[in-house]
C-alpha cells in the first residue's frame, strides 16, 4: 500500500459540559488524540481483492478514477 | 528498422471499391484492441483494465479527421469497447462465438467501401484473423493494415496473408488520403510513398513517406466519431512524435524517426480547451514518446498552460537525463501529474549495452523530485537482456524496491520484448526462441489463443514479440515468476517488501527464500496458475508470503523482526475481512448519560502492532537504521465504510484502553471504574470524566455508537 498521510481528524469536538476547566480539556484532547488516517480507496481496498490485476502500460495514468 | 526494400513502380490497373456509389467514400477504421479475446472476464472488468481499455485511438482518430478533410467519410470501432459489448451480451461464456467471428460479424453490420485496420503487437494476430474473416464476407473491400506493427512486418504479413491488400507504413496523414484516392480512381498505388501493395503475384514496397513536418497542421483527432469519449476520465492528445536517441529494444524511434518535432503550445492548448469546452474532460494524456528533448520548448508549454490560468491535467514521457528539478516543478505548476520514465535497467554496465545511456543516480534524483511535486512517475524497468547477469538483474530488482519508497514512484517490470526490426530484434533474430515466456508487450491475456499461438508458432517474422531472446546467464521461468512477484506484492503489501528490501539488503534472496520454503512445504501443493501469473496475482499468494515471513523469514533470518511483524500486523488490519457497515443506530445521545452502552460501530475492527507503523515508514524512506525502532505496542482501529473506503486511525494508549473495555456489556459508569489513566498529567482529573471525554472523542470520531441497552440485554429482550 501506499504510504499513509496522516490527517488531523477534521470532526469540531463539540464537549458536553461535564464540569471540565480548560487546561483539563486540553490535557485530556492530548491524551485521546487519535490519528486519522484517510484512505480513499486505492491501493488499499487493491490489496483485499481475491485477485489483483496488475498492469504495466508503456504510458502512465494521471488521475485514476476512485 | 523500416527499411526501404525494392522499388517497383507498378502500372497494374487496381479495381475500384465496389460499394461506391458515387458519394463520399466510406473507410471503416477498426482501432488496435489493448483488451485482449483470451482474457478473463474478472480481469478484463477490473477497473485498471477498464480504464486502460477506455484510451481512445487516436492513431486512427487523427486519420479519420485527415480522412474528413479529403472528402472520405470514415467511421470508428474501437475494438475495446467492442470487447466489453461481447463480454457482457448475455449467454454463458462458453456458449458464446469467439470474439473475431462476432467482430466480423458486428463489422458487417457497417456499410464500407475500404477497411483499415490499425495494428499493435500484442493484438496483430487476432487482428489478422478477423481481416481474414472480413474478407471472406466482404470479398471486394479492399483491406489496409497500418500502424506499428504492420508498418515494419508489411512484407511477410503480405506474404503470409493474402486478404490483407496493402500496408500503409509510418505515420499516415498523407499516405493514407493518397491511397484512398488512388483505390476510388481504380489506379495503382505506385508513387504514393509509404505504401507496400500488390502488383499480380509481386510485392511492391514504395519508398518511406516523409515524416509530417508541421504537426500543427493535423486537424484535432475526430473525437465526434468517437461518442464513447463522453464517458471518458482523460483523453489522449499527441504532444508531437520522434525520438532522437537509439536505445536497441524501442521500437517508436524508428517508426516515428529521431526527428524530434513537437506541436506548438498554442495548438495543444486550443485542443486540450476544445476537449474541454466539448466533452467538459480536463485531464490529458499527452502523447510524445520523448517530450523533454528540449528544455526550452517544455518550459514554454508549461508557461502557456499557466499563463491560461486555466486548470488542465496531464501527463508524459520523459528521459532523467533530459529533465531537471526546475523544470520538474514548472511542469508540476502547469498542471502536470504523471511522467513516465524509461530507466529499464539498474545496471550501469547494461545502460550501455543497450544504448540508453542514463546515469542511475541522477535518475534517482529525479524520481525524488517529481515525489517532491506529487506528479505520478511509472519507473519502468526491463529485465531478460541477452547479456544481462544475475549481478544486472539484482541491480535492476533493486532499482525497483529502492523506487518504492516514494509514494508517488510506480515501479514497472516488463520482460524484454524482441519487438519487429528494434536493433535487438534484427540482431537476434536467428536466436529467438519460443518458450511460452511472454513479455508483458505480447500480453493476450491470463492464457493464449490457440489459434494465435499456431499463427505465431508459424511465422517468426510476424511475430517476433511473442518469442525471446536467450538469456544464458538467466533462467526466464525465474523471470517471470520474480515479476509475478515484486508487481503482486508491491501491489499488495508495498511497504514489506520495502522493508525486506532493506532487511535483506537483497529482496530478491526473499523471493527464492519464499520460493523454497513453499516448494519444501510439507502441505502445499503445486501453485495453481503459476504460469498464467494466476498465483501471484490471489489472494493466496500473500496469505502464503505473511505465513512465509511469520514462520520462516522473521524468525531466522531478519535481523529486525519486529519491525516486519509490525509490518504485518498493520497490512493485515487494513486487509481483514470486516462485515460491511449495517445501518448503526445513530445514537442521538452523548456520554452525559452515564447509563448508556457504547459499542464498536460496525466495520471497526482493532489491532495491535507492536511498533509505531508511522515510524517505521519514515525510517523505510530514509533508508533508516530499522534497529533503531523501538518497541512501541500501538492499537490500531480500522474503519470500513459502506462505499468501500476504509478509514485507519491509530489511538492513543489511552483511547485503546478504552475501546477495549467497550464491550457492548458495560455501560459508560462501569467502564469508567476499570479505566485506568496513568498519565499524571491527568492526576487532577476524575476519573468518570477521563472516561466520558475519551469515549465521546472515540463517538464523534465514528468508532462507537451508544446504546440505551447492552447487546445482552437486547437480546434476552427479542427472545422474550
Ligand atoms: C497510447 C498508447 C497505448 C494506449 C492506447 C493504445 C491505443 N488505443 O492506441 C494503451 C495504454 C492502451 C496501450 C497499451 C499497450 N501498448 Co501501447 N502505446 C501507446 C503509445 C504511447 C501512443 C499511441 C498513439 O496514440 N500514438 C499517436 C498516434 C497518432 O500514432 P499511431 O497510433 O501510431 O497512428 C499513426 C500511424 O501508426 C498510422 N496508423 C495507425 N493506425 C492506422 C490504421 C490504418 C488503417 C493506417 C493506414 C494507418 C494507421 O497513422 C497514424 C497517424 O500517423 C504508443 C507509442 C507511440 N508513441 O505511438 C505505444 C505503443 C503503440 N504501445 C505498444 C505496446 C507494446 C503496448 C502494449 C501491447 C504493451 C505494454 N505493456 O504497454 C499495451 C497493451 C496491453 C496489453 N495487451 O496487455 C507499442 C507497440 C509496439 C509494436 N511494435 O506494436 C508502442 C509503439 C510503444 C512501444 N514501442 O513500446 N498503448
Ligand atoms: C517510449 S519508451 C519510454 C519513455 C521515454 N522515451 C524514455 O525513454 O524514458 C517505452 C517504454 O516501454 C518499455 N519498452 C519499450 N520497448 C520494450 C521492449 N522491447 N521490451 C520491453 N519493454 C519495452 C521500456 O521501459 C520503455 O522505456
Ligand atoms: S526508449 Fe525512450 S529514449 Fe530510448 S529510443 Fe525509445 S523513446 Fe527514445
Amino acid at each position: 500500500m501506499a504510504a499513509a498521510k496522516n490527517t488531523q481528524h477534521k470532526v469540531v469536538l463539540t464537549i458536553p459540559d461535564i464540569g471540565l476547566s480548560k487546561t483539563q480539556i486540553n490535557s485530556l484532547k492530548r491524551n485521546f488524540k487519535n490519528e486519522v488516517v484517510t484512505h480513499l480507496g486505492g491501493p488499499e481496498v487493491l490489496a483485499r481483492r481475491r485477485i489483483v490485476v496488475v498492469v504495466v502500460v508503456v504510458i502512465v495514468f494521471a488521475q485514476q478514477k476512485v | 528498422m523500416m527499411h526501404d526494400r525494392s522499388v517497383t513502380p507498378g502500372q497494374a490497373e487496381h479495381p475500384a471499391p465496389c460499394a461506391h456509389h458515387g458519394g463520399a467514400l466510406r473507410m471503416c477504421l477498426v482501432g488496435p484492441p489493448t483488451v485482449t479475446d483470451f482474457e478473463d472476464p474478472e480481469v478484463a472488468e477490473s477497473e485498471a483494465i477498464r480504464l486502460i481499455a477506455e484510451h481512445a485511438p487516436i492513431g486512427v482518430l487523427s486519420l479519420a479527421a485527415v480522412l474528413e478533410q479529403h472528402g472520405v467519410a470514415p467511421q470508428i470501432v474501437d475494438l475495446n469497447r467492442l470487447y466489453y459489448a461481447y463480454l457482457r451480451a448475455p449467454g454463458e461464456a462458453e456458449a458464446k462465438q469467439d470474439f473475431c467471428s462476432y467482430v466480423a460479424e458486428e463489422l458487417d453490420k457497417l456499410t464500407f467501401d475500404v477497411l483499415g485496420f490499425s495494428s499493435i503487437c500484442s493484438s496483430y494476430p487476432l487482428t489478422i484473423r478477423i481481416a481474414r474473416d472480413m474478407k471472406q464476407r466482404r470479398p471486394d473491400v479492399p483491406i489496409i493494415f497500418g500502424g506499428p506493427q504492420a508498418s515494419v512486418v508489411d512484407v511477410p504479413t503480405m506474404e503470409a496473408y493474402p486478404f490483407v491488400d496493402f500496408v500503409v507504413r509510418g505515420e499516415a496523414e498523407e499516405t493514407l488520403p493518397a491511397l484512398i484516392k488512388a483505390i476510388a480512381a481504380g489506379a495503382s498505388p505506385a508513387g504514393i510513398q509509404g505504401v507496400t501493395y500488390r502488383e499480380g503475384d509481386r510485392l511492391v514496397r514504395a519508398p518511406n513517406a516523409q515524416i509530417i513536418a508541421d504537426l500543427d497542421a493535423i486537424p484535432l483527432p475526430a473525437f465526434h466519431l468517437y461518442p464513447e469519449l463522453k464517458d471518458c476520465h482523460y483523453v489522449p492528445l499527441e504532444l508531437g512524435r520522434g525520438c532522437p536517441f537509439a536505445c536497441t529494444f524501442c521500437s517508436t524511434n524508428d517508426f516515428f524517426r529521431r526527428k524530434f518535432r513537437l506541436k506548438s503550445p498554442e495548438k495543444v492548448i486550443e485542443q486540450m480547451r476544445q476537449v474541454r469546452d466539448v466533452y467538459g474532460i480536463t485531464t490529458f494524456d499527452l502523447i510524445h514518446d520523448m517530450f523533454t528533448v528540449d528544455r526550452k520548448r517544455v518550459i514554454a508549454f508549461c508557461e502557456a498552460v499557466i499563463a491560461t490560468g486555466e486548470t488542465f491535467y496531464w501527463n508524459c514521457s520523459a528521459r532523467t537525463d533530459c529533465i531537471d528539478d526546475d523544470m520538474i516543478a514548472t511542469m508540476a505548476r502547469a498542471g502536470c501529474k504523471a511522467i513516465f520514465f524509461g530507466i529499464e535497467t539498474g545496471s550501469a554496465r547494461l545502460q550501455k549495452i543497450v544504448k540508453k545511456n542514463i546515469d542511475l543516480n541522477e535518475a534517482t534524483a529525479r524520481i525524488v523530485a517529481t515525489d517532491r511535486n506529487q506528479i505520478t512517475t511509472a519507473v519502468s524497468l526491463i529485465t531478460g537482456f541477452p547479456d544481462e547477469t544475475m549481478e544486472d538483474l539484482r541491480d535492476t530488482v533493486h532499482f525497483f524496491a529502492d523506487s518504492l519508497r516514494f509514494d508517488f514512484a510506480e515501479p514497472q517490470l516488463h520482460i524484454l520484448a524482441p519487438l519487429a526490426e528494434t536493433p535487438l530484434e534484427s540482431h537476434f533474430r536467428s536466436q529467438l526462441v519460443f518458450d511460452d515466456i511472454l513479455s508483458d508487450m505480447s500480453h493476450q491475456g491470463w492464457r493464449q489463443d490457440p489459434v494465435d499461438r499456431e499463427m505465431i508458432q508459424q511465422h517468426l517474422d510476424i511475430f517476433p514479440n511473442f518469442y525471446s531472446i536467450p538469456t544464458p546467464a538467466l533462467d526466464r521461468a525465474y523471470l517471470r515468476e520474480l515479476r509475478d512477484f515484486l508487481l503482486n506484492g508491491s501491489a499488495r503489501f508495498r511497504w514489506l517488501l520495502v522493508a525486506l528490501h532493506q532487511d535483506s539488503r537483497d529482496v530478491t534472496k526473499s523471493f527464492e527464500a519464499f520460493r523454497d520454503w513453499y516448494a519444501t512445504h510439507p502441505d502445499k501443493g503445486p501453485r495453481p496458475g503459476l504460469q498464467e501469473s494466476r498465483y501471484y496475482a490471489s489472494i493466496t499468494f500473500r496469505d502464503d508470503f505473511f505465513e512465509f515471513v511469520r514462520d520462516v523469514y522473521a524468525p531466522r533470518f531478519a535481523r529486525t523482526p519486529r519491525v516486519l511483524h509490525s509490518i504485518m500486523d498493520y497490512e493485515r488490519a487494513l486487509i481483514a475481512e470486516t462485515p460491511l457497515p449495517a445501518d448503526t443506530a445513530i445514537d442521538g445521545h452523548d456520554v452525559s448519560d452515564i447509563t448508556l452502552v457504547p459499542k464498536l460501530v460496525d466495520g471497526v475492527v482493532l489491532t495491535e502492532c507492536a511498533a509505531d507503523y508511522q515510524r517505521i515508514i519514515r525510517c523505510l524512506r530514509r533508508k533508516g537504521d530499522l534497529r533503531r525502532i523501538p518497541r512501541k505496542p500501538a492499537t490500531i482501529a480500522t474503519r470500513q465504510h459502506a462505499d468501500k473506503r476504509l478509514d485507519v486511525v491509530l489511538l492513543s494508549p489511552l483511547s485503546a484502553q478504552l475501546l477495549k473495555l467497550c464491550d457492548g456489556e458495560r455501560d459508560i459508569s462501569e467502564i469508567a471504574t476499570r479505566l485506568v489513566p496513568a498519565r499524571r498529567s491527568m492526576a487532577d482529573i476524575p476519573t468518570d470524566k477521563v472516561c466520558m471525554f475519551g469515549l465521546e472523542v472515540l463517538r464523534q470520531q465514528g468508532l462507537i455508537a451508544l446504546h440505551r441497552e447492552s447487546a445482552i440485554s437486547a437480546s434476552q429482550a427479542c427472545a422474550s
